[in-house]
């Protein structure tokens, strides 16, 4: 990677700028994790308190005593991963087909895929948890009630789709599907930026499609796969309605939900619950960071460009 | 390879022999489960032919009724009972969601004395045109909490009028010099709480939202006089500024440290105020409660509230959902449901309980005002009417709407909101 | 492409790409599929056929349920008047009022506007810049909205059949565009620092991912605390400065910054990890011929980084934009929609009409968010993909 000679004021700038924006992103977080270091009374003081004045890991006990937090974070690892990488993979056939085949009606497609974003999940609620409790299946159902009803008794009187309520594939298909359209147009726009000739040079090389696959595309393609990837995982680890609606045992719970349930009717325990958010959350930063991290090495280490 | 067979046949046997109706109830997260999951526990032990579970949900009023819409929408036998807020049984009943109870008495005349023993303000909501559609789990009621010690310090009774109340709100400021300090702290955010806000001061001017022909009234005299109450506390300055945003947990909190005279809260503030509660409170012990003021020549009124029992009509074990329906509104649960979890008893009989008096003394301060607690309308469109009372509310106490325009805008919206 | 090369047409691809030579009949899509050779379409087709199957299984059937019961009347509290087909009842009650009259001068500012618009796109056609469709498509669209839709509205003694449908749709017109225009402006610096080779990188992209990665629920909440108008951060940092804090939550207009400012903190991450991924796709070599050639910094962003951005700069909009117009879980948690009716977008509307069971409505108004995304998205894309 190019080390450039920035002149002075032009580092000041950056130095600022980095400055202003860390300070921006983290802000928020180091409040929630500094209230979570402090004793809930301190919280409702006038005027208000930044470094707490005894730091206490109370809350943090807490936060495992009350609810089974661990098994919430390892329902969402397990949902959001699968979700993530199913997802991944069927985006990134439709990105390829979309984004370097000569298809027609490009803009049609990529429109009708988007098109599944434009509901607000709260409408769509009601058919999805019908759908998942079981129902009918709406033409095979009563083809095959005709067919037992004409004679053919060994066929079943219905066709259901099973009930999959309280189970992790609840909550994986319908993120699946949610997370698709961003996906798709991200990585159709990354597919879209690889040139042909680096392919055609592959191939005439004396690669196969395949090898021309793994060899050029994917680690060009990077960037792009990575980033949808992080989307698709943080979507699903932070979606909320679906998570409360369609599994609701106690043992399979996600973790945004899980925080809210610390709550009271009226009460907020505002340092359990930070100490539940960052408990929450860091984990998530650092699997992401780590996970870009090594990608990015890997893309300059690699050296495909040029 | 046979006697496993064997085993296998046996243990197939004794199983269907002892078929178990599983049952699952749906409490709400902060419905303290951890009092009610022994109780299930208990009646499962009684009763080996059923095994009911319960399900937690969100710990909020709008996630459980978020969740409960979606499943009785979808008709769904998930959930056999479930716990509802006191305002829903009217909407229930219109949508066909609660099982009618009526059913599961020998007679008219035994279902009426085995509601006796409850509290009436309840039972109005729950018995609806002769049809009983819930039990009541427990009850609540908002009250004045005010501090005892300063208005020992300045002689003062619990005042019954409000004018009354502002007089020894702001003298007390006054004399204290403490800038921080409120006079009176109510709810006034867009949330549920906010149409209690207005009934009382209503139903304490002798008002109320409809009356006996049906007609809503609320472009009248008497909540005139309410919004110009409100609005003298404002411009005399017991109240905040940005009693907009006032929730109820906010007030709770700002009373229990320390910065509140007076307040309208719930049963639930109580235990925080003597140190129940994850924040530390200053109050412990100088916390007093009365019933509402009024004005002259009114009698006070507050709000009901409370959650009760119903059964999924979707369900597909509702004689068994009855047994534990009766098993959760009998004594001996309301009993526990008291003492462990200070839930307010819907049932008279309690009060005069030495077990529950012992945990909660204060419930017998609270009995004079809960039995005069009144029913928010009761009719299947409530959310529509809430919403119509409560928006405008806010956007008075936000400054966005004066306070006609408020009441014209609240009486336009219940009209159309009961007009189907 | 040396078409005789026999592994190349083992690859059958390589023959699609050739030119097709006039006496070679192309074979039917079963036989390419059959012998390894399908066109580059057909390939295309069967590519998609996993994500049309997903997204047909899992999303079809809700939204074809939702599109029909639009178009019903169903109120679960009123069950005696069943389900009846109402046609586009719902959208009558939603987007006319009673005693409708037509002004010239109603809403006049935003019709000339609308016109401005058009004659701009004419003035560009001429000069070559625009396309002549474009222009006439703007002129047509602006006839029949701007200047005969929006010149009704309700007379002396009429009003709008749902004047808080249509205040939701001015409050999420106004956040749409807010939030988005403030993520972008806030999201590209950070992407362009994290991009930065510097040793605090890692600082960067930490402070890039966090506010994205809270629940959205609960940043609701938290920014509701930070800016409660007792006890919040921002007012107390404030008045340390000397200037007396607003009423942030509990009067209109700071609500609207308030909310505002909240949605732009906990999204300007996604724009940004979207612009990252961009910035990094950009070949080195470009820059640096630039400089060679004696580029400045700002002519090198213009010139290169932005068009080169473009297509992530595409999906960042249309993403940010269709969550915007759903927006619903930060103002609901900071202020319930309030105060008054300062934040009630339409996805607390919808959310609103759910919880009182009136369905069929709550669905004509999911309608409407579709159709607004919709037209969104296909302009959006147009701009993309214009070179089709």
């Amino acid at each position: 990677m190019r080390r450039q000679r920035h002149g002075l004021p032009m580092r000041i700038a950056v130095v600022l700028g980095t400055a202003l924006l860390v300070i921006n992103g983290t802000f928020p977080l180091v409040w929630m994790m500094l209230t979570s270091l402090k004793d809930e009374n301190e919280l409702i003081r006038i005027p208000i308190t930044y470094w707490p004045e005894a730091i206490t890991f109370q809350n943090y006990v807490q936060v495992f005593d009350q609810l089974p937090f661990a098994r919430f974070m390892l329902n969402s690892a397990v949902v959001s991963i699968s979700a993530t990488i199913i997802c991944v993979l069927i985006a990134a056939l439709a990105g390829y087909a979309l984004g370097r085949l000569n298809m027609p009606y490009r803009r049609a497609l990529l429109t009708g895929i988007v098109m599944t974003s434009m509901f607000p999940a709260l409408v769509l609620l009601v058919p999805l948890y019908r759908m998942f409790l079981g129902m009918d299946v709406p033409l095979l159902s009563p083809l095959v009630a005709f067919l037992h009803d004409l004679g053919m008794t060994f066929m079943p009187t219905e066709v259901r789709t099973p009930n999959l309520l309280n189970t992790y594939w609840a909550l994986i298909i319908p993120y699946v599907a949610l997370s698709l359209p961003i996906a798709t147009l991200i990585l159709t726009s990354f597919f879209q930026l690889i040139p042909r000739d680096l392919e055609s040079a592959a191939l005439v090389d004396g690669c196969t499609r395949v090898e021309a696959l793994f060899k050029v595309i994917a680690p060009v393609s990077a960037p792009g796969v990575v980033t949808a990837a992080i989307i698709i995982f943080v979507n699903s680890w932070n979606e909320f309605l679906l998570a409360l609606t369609f599994n609701t045992a106690q043992s399979m719970r996600t973790v945004p939900v899980g925080i809210t349930m610390y709550q009271g009717e009226f009460a907020f325990p505002w340092a359990t619950i930070s100490a539940a958010i960052t408990v929450g959350v860091l984990p998530l930063v650092a699997l992401i960071l780590l996970f870009q991290q090594k990608i990015i090495a890997g893309l300059t280490a690699g050296g495909v460009k040029g | 390879m046979r006697r496993t067979l064997a085993l296998i046949a046996a243990l197939a046997l004794v199983t269907s022999g002892l078929a178990q109706t599983p049952l699952k109830v749906f409490i709400g997260g902060q419905q303290r489960p951890d009092v009610v999951g022994p109780l299930l526990e208990q009646f499962n032990a009684q009763n080996p032919d059923i095994v009911a579970t319960f399900e937690v949900g969100g710990a909020t009023s709008d996630v459980q009724q978020q969740y409960l819409n979606t499943v009785l929408t979808s008709r769904s036998g998930e959930i056999d009972i479930f716990l509802i807020d006191v305002v829903r049984p009217a909407q229930y009943a219109a949508s066909g969601w609660a099982e009618p109870l009526n059913q599961f008495f020998d007679s008219e005349a035994a279902m009426m004395a085995y509601l006796d023993d409850f509290l009436p303000g309840p039972i109005e909501a729950n018995l609806i045109d002769g049809t009983l559609y819930a039990l009541p789990a427990f009850t609540d009621a908002q009250f004045l909490y005010y501090r005892a010690d300063l208005l020992d310090k300045y002689d003062f009774e619990p005042p019954t009028t409000w004018d009354e109340l502002k007089t020894m709100a702001l003298t007390i400021q006054q004399q204290e010099g403490d800038p921080n300090l409120q006079g009176f702290n109510y709810q006034g955010f867009r949330g549920e709480g906010t149409i209690c806000t207005f009934l009382e001061v209503l139903w304490s001017a002798g008002g109320n939202w409809v009356d006996a022909d049906g007609n809503v009234t609320l472009v009248t005299p008497e909540a005139q006089r309410t919004m110009a109450w409100y609005d003298d506390t404002l411009a005399s300055g017991i109240t905040v500024q940005n009693i907009a945003e006032m929730s109820t947990d906010l007030s709770r909190q700002q009373f229990q440290a320390g910065n509140v005279v007076f307040m309208l809260n719930w049963g639930y503030a109580w235990a925080h105020f003597q140190g129940n509660s994850p924040q530390d409170t200053v109050v412990a012990g100088k916390v007093g409660v009365a019933p509402l003021p009024s004005f002259e020549g009114f009698d006070s009124a507050t709000c009901i509230g409370g959650w009760q029992w119903a059964i999924n009509p979707y369900s597909e074990n509702k004689d068994a959902a009855w047994r534990v329906l009766e098993y959760l509104a009998s004594p001996t649960s309301q009993r526990t449901l008291a003492v462990e979890a200070s839930n307010i008893p819907a049932r008279e009989s309690l009060y005069a309980d030495p077990e529950v008096l012992a945990a909660a003394p204060h419930f017998g301060d609270f009995y004079d005002v809960i039995v005069n607690a009144r029913s928010r309308p009761v009719t299947p469109f409530y959310n529509d009417v809430s919403e119509a009372i409560r928006f405008p509310m806010n956007a008075f106490f936000a400054r966005q709407l004066g306070a006609d325009e408020a009441l014209q805008e609240m009486q336009r919206g219940v009209e159309e909101a009961l007009d189907f | 492409m040396s078409a005789g090369a026999p592994y190349l047409r083992k690859e059958g691809l390589a023959l699609a790409l050739s030119p097709a030579t006039s006496a070679y009949r192309r074979p039917g899509l079963w036989r390419r599929l059959r012998s390894g050779n399908p066109t580059e379409a057909q390939l295309g087709l069967i590519l998609l056929i996993p994500a049309a199957l997903v997204l047909a299984l899992v999303m079809f059937w809700p939204i074809a349920q939702v599109l029909w019961q639009s178009l019903h009347f169903e109120r679960l509290n009123v069950p005696a008047r069943g389900r009846p087909f109402i046609g586009l009842e719902h959208y009558q009650r939603m987007l006319w009022g009673s005693d409708m009259t037509w002004d010239v001068r109603h809403l006049l500012g935003w019709r000339l506007l609308a016109f401005a618009g058009a004659a701009g796109l004419w003035w560009g056609a001429a000069r070559g810049v625009a396309r002549w469709r474009t222009a006439l498509v703007w002129t047509v669209v602006a006839l029949l909205v701007a200047g005969l839709w929006m010149g009704y509205h309700p007379g002396e003694a009429g009003r709008w059949n749902d004047a808080r449908f249509w205040n939701a749709f001015s409050i999420t017109l106004l956040i749409t565009v807010a939030s988005v225009v403030g993520s972008f402006l806030v999201g590209l610096p950070l992407a362009l620092l994290a991009n930065v080779e510097s040793r605090w990188r890692w600082l960067v992209r930490i402070a890039l991912l966090i506010p994205w990665a809270m629940p959205r629920v609960l940043v609701g909440v938290m920014f509701a605390w930070l800016f409660n108008y007792t006890n919040g951060v921002v007012n107390d940092l404030l008045g340390r400065v000397g200037i007396a804090g607003p009423l942030w939550l509990s009067r209109a207009d700071p609500a609207i910054w308030a909310a505002n400012i909240t949605i732009v903190w906990a999204t300007s991450a996604f724009v940004g990890l979207i612009l990252l991924a961009g910035l990094q796709s950009i070949d080195e070599s470009l820059y640096e011929a630039a400089m060679v050639d004696g580029a400045s910094r700002l002519q090198r962003f213009w010139a290169i980084t932005l068009p080169l951005l473009r297509p992530s700069i595409a999906v960042a909009l249309i993403f940010r934009t269709l969550t915007a117009i759903q927006t619903f879980d930060i103002p609901f948690a900071m202020t319930q929609g309030g105060p008054g009716r300062a934040l009630e977008t339409l996805g607390i509307y919808v959310s609103n009409t759910t919880n009182s069971l009136n369905l069929g409505y709550a669905a004509a108004l999911a309608v409407a968010l579709f159709v607004m995304s919709l037209a969104i998205t296909v302009l959006y894309l147009r701009w993309i993909y214009a070179e089709d």
